[in-house]
């Protein structure tokens, strides 16, 4: 194992310690649970519900701190089951609005601000923010696929459970997804190439 | 962002042919998607950097729910240990911050003091047949029925423990409360919670300068009220007596949302 496993093994084993804790009802380990997980949670929502993002995340962690005495599972069992409640309240939302989901990518291009040179940026130091846009633009079942295992953190078994598919689409969507981005890279790379130096 | 197809008349064709050639001596094989969905780091490629980029650290931002998530975290502990009891506890004090706009109508000062005299005692969130949560059973998506991911959450006889509540009594409200503390302008704020009326508030948020997220919670979920909800929630929002004797009820609503609520017997097994 190596020292950055190590780290991370730790990191892992104290979360789910903190889920033991948070569950008999200790404020520091809810918290820490919640900076862990927080995130992720909303920056895959951002997919799922653009700019609502935030305030569903909200509605989930109420769930969550409501029914975390149900729960059983250790950390990483928390991350999808969090995913799975935020994914359910995200489709709650939409529903309410009556619109379908965000994700569609020529939808999506409209809101979101410079596009242009999104991905030109994403090369030097992207935000996270307009790395997750980029994302999200993605077809839906890819940016759900990538997002869940990239930013949740979840394995493609959890992040299948999640979606309600088989672990194989949900990997194949994924790499659909990173193939169309290493696209789009590459595309803003070949035009930024060309640009004239400013 | 879309650089397929993307209707630039200054690109000449030949560029299109080179960007075209790029896609492909650049696709990436599922083993390098693999490791890089599993967390390569930044510095690996423009993917590698974008990925690391979306899954950096969190910005403050993001957390700004914290205190909220975790006064909803509080609401929940607040109810007994027996476990039946707890589950609707929960359940009623969620379904509280829920129901702020009905609260704000119908509460007076007579409740107000009822809830001082609640909170005194212990027992905050008591009308247990209130719990309507804004999640209709039918909310779930079919994905996620189809993951069974819903399932059952087993429904716990939460009568049993409502049944020797010697307290359920008055419909104690934090959110009239919260209501009744926005109200006030700024600086007057501070001082209402010097207020015995308050008292119970401020042990419910966990001190005083945590009234003002505590009560940020209840407009965060406003919006997510269902009609259904707040129906029921009108219906039974005054002070009933007769809840403490009548256990039945109050032991089945609470369920009814469950399916919605609870997708965890996938993770059970973890």
């Amino acid at each position: 194992m190596t020292v950055s496993e190590t780290v991370v093994s730790q990191a892992t084993d104290d979360l789910s310690l903190a889920v033991v804790r948070a569950q008999s009802g200790d404020d520091e380990a809810f918290c820490l649970l919640y900076r862990a997980v927080q995130p992720g949670l909303v920056r895959y929502l951002r997919a799922l519900v653009g700019e609502d993002a935030d305030d569903v995340a909200s509605e989930a962690w109420l769930q969550i701190a409501r029914d975390l005495g149900s729960f059983r599972g250790d950390v990483d069992g928390f991350r999808g089951w969090a995913a799975t409640i935020g994914r359910h309240r995200a489709m709650d939302h939409l529903r309410k609005l009556r619109r379908r989901p965000v994700g569609s990518p020529l939808d999506d291009l409209a809101d979101l601000p410079a596009n242009d040179d999104t991905a030109g940026r994403a090369l030097e130091a992207v935000a996270s923010s307009e790395a997750i846009a980029m994302i999200a633009a993605l077809p839906r079942d890819q940016a759900e696929a990538v997002l869940l295992r990239v930013v949740m953190g979840l394995d493609a078994e959890s992040a299948a459970r999640v979606l309600g598919k088989r672990a194989g689409a949900v990997r194949t969507a994924a790499y659909r997804g990173l193939r169309r981005l290493a696209a789009r890279l590459d595309a803003a790379g070949d035009e930024r190439a060309r640009r004239p130096q400013r | 962002m879309s650089f397929t197809g993307r209707g630039d008349t200054s690109r000449g064709s030949d560029a299109e042919r080179r960007e075209m050639s790029i896609h492909y001596t650049h696709r990436i094989d599922r083993e390098t998607a693999e490791q890089l969905l599993c967390g390569v780091p930044a510095g690996a490629g423009p993917l590698a950097d974008l990925l690391a980029a979306a899954a950096a650290p969190a910005r403050a931002a993001e957390l700004a729910g914290e205190q909220a998530a975790l006064v909803a975290f509080r609401l929940a502990r607040l109810a007994p240990a027996t476990e039946p009891r707890r589950q609707s506890m929960i359940q009623t004090a969620l379904a509280k911050l829920l129901t702020v706009k009905v609260a704000a109508a119908t509460i007076g000062i007579t409740a107000l003091s009822g809830v001082a005299l609640a909170a005194g005692t212990g027992t905050l969130p008591t009308d247990l047949d209130k719990a309507p949560k804004a999640h209709p059973s039918q909310s779930q998506s079919s994905e996620a029925q189809a993951n069974g991911a819903g399932g059952p959450k087993s429904p716990k006889p939460a009568s049993k423990g409502n049944e020797n509540d010697p307290k359920g009594t008055p419909s104690p409200s934090m959110v009239g409360l919260c209501k009744a503390y926005q109200a006030k302008a700024g600086a007057e704020q501070g001082k209402s919670l010097e207020s015995p009326a308050f008292t119970a508030l401020v042990e419910a948020a966990g001190s005083k300068d945590k009234v003002a997220a505590y009560c940020t919670v209840a407009l965060a979920v406003k919006a997510s009220e269902s009609p259904k909800a707040r129906a029921t929630a009108r219906a039974t929002d005054k002070p009933d007596p007769q809840n403490t004797s009548t256990p039945v009820e109050p032991g089945t609503k609470p369920e009814k949302p469950a399916p919605s609520v609870s997708p965890t017997p996938r993770y059970t097994a973890n």
